[in-house]
């Protein structure tokens, strides 16, 4: 266990627009704050893309909602 | 004016159309998918949450299986396009519109598929079957067919085709463009792998857009490329859908007009919208019976749209006389020759009428009375 600080926020690469908003519902649905966010290509390998901006804290719980509605995140980002 | 061209487009829309179209265009004006400014996304969720309304309504398997088109025609090109290969069989029915048969007979030449259809006309759901059954090859790979015609009330038995279609390996491809918002469609249980349908005609919402639905192992390859929001540097359009077949901007105002329509439909149920288009139907035919001359098509299927002709008297001279008296009908082949080669309409075709739940009993009166005149 490790502690943290619960206002740190991280973000879930997901790419397109549609399957960020199906995130985000599927978070809301788990009663998990979460908001589209559009990334900055530096951050993709393919361009422009848009994510969702959680509680680092909800992770676990965020990696499980995903993968109940099929969403697998091109990868995690923590906001430091 | 009274409105007979329901099956064009409808018209009157519902107030709650006009209310989500209207709030759509002063309160969501930023670009869906492009951009993650406070318009744009107010947009993508309004977007989303269609995709979610249709993909209940139409029983399709997950809201990114709604794909956003220009139009029914635009969706069944890509349906058609992007799953016909080359050399391969494709069977349609004999009633088909020609946004159908056109792409089917531009693939004959680009893929060199070979077209077969099959009768529905006169015939029972068997017969219907047992004729496709016949004309299955081992090398059918599509079936494309109407749900609904569009020059007359006959519907096929579109679940048992899916089940046909499927138990063969079939891509079964459905339009819906008459059917959407007059008759119940849950595409997985009745197999159909892609469904095409409209916007603006029975669903209440605008022209600019339809609606390509598809099973979850369909995809086709896209018709068109651009941009699509995300995975900018990717040369090729991206994997997932809806994007992957959604290049360009989508049209937002009419999206949520196909929102504020699906809910209208939702409301009024299409139990009541078929009993009000039927009772119409069989109003003005009894009409229609009563007058000397006149002959009417597929009489036994009553439903949203009937097709008369004139023994003496051209269609067109017949819609020409009905829009001096204020009425609103369609006369001549309606984008669909084969279908009126099947039901033997004259040279000049017939003319339509196509009804909406807000037209009247008084309205087909009014339609006697001209016709009488």
């Amino acid at each position: 266990m490790y502690y943290r600080t619960p206002d740190k926020k991280a973000v879930a690469a997901i790419g397109a627009m549609t399957a960020a908003i199906k995130a985000q519902r599927a978070l809301a649905a788990e009663g998990i704050t979460a908001e589209v966010i559009a990334l900055s290509p530096e951050q993709t390998r393919r361009g422009c893309a848009y994510g969702i901006e959680f509680f680092e804290a909800d992770e676990r719980a965020v990696r499980a909602a995903l993968a109940a509605v099929r969403i697998q995140p091109s990868q995690f980002i923590s906001k430091g | 004016m009274i409105y007979f061209d329901n099956a064009a487009t409808s018209f009157p829309k519902p107030p709650e159309v006009l209310a989500q179209i209207t709030a759509c265009i002063c309160d969501l004006g930023g670009n869906p998918g492009r951009g993650a400014h406070r318009l744009s996304l107010a947009a993508a969720k309004m977007v989303y949450t269609c995709r979610e309304a249709a993909s209940t309504f139409l029983g399709a398997a997950a809201p990114e299986q709604i794909v956003f088109t220009q139009s029914t025609t635009y969706a069944l090109n890509i349906a058609l396009w992007g799953l016909v290969s080359e050399g391969c069989h494709v069977l349609c029915s004999d009633i088909e519109h020609n946004a159908v048969m056109r792409p089917l007979y531009a693939l004959q030449v680009a893929r060199h598929i070979s077209l077969d259809s099959f009768c529905t006309v006169d015939k029972s759901d068997d017969e219907i079957l047992q004729d496709i059954m016949q004309k299955i090859r081992p090398d059918t790979r599509l079936l494309v067919c109407t749900h609904a015609s569009n020059i007359c009330s006959i519907k096929l038995p579109i679940a048992k085709i899916g089940a046909l279609c499927r138990a063969n390996g079939i891509t079964f491809v459905v339009d819906a463009a008459q059917s959407a918002g007059h008759l119940p469609i849950d595409m997985t249980a009745m197999q159909i792998d892609a469904l095409a349908l409209p916007a603006h005609k029975g669903l209440f919402g605008i022209q600019g857009c339809g609606v390509l639905a598809l099973a979850p192992h369909v995809k086709p390859m896209p018709l068109v490329q651009g941009g699509s929001g995300y995975d900018s540097r990717a040369h090729d359009m991206p994997p997932s859908l809806p994007e992957h077949l959604e290049a360009g901007t989508l049209p937002t105002p009419a999206i949520s007009g196909l929102l504020g329509g699906i809910g209208f439909v939702g409301s009024l149920g299409l139990a009541e919208i078929e009993n009000r288009t039927k009772a119409l139907f069989l109003a003005a035919r009894e009409r229609l019976e009563s007058l000397a001359g006149f002959r009417i098509y597929q009489a036994a299927h009553a439903g949203p749209v009937l097709l008369f002709s004139h023994d003496t008297r051209s269609a067109t001279s017949l819609a020409r006389l009905l829009d001096k008296a204020g009425i609103a009908t369609r006369a001549g082949l309606h984008c669909a020759p084969l279908a009126h080669a099947a039901l033997g309409t004259p040279e000049g075709g017939a003319v339509r009428i196509s009804f909406s739940p807000f037209n009247t009993l008084k309205e087909i009166d009014a339609l006697w009375q001209a016709l009488k005149a």
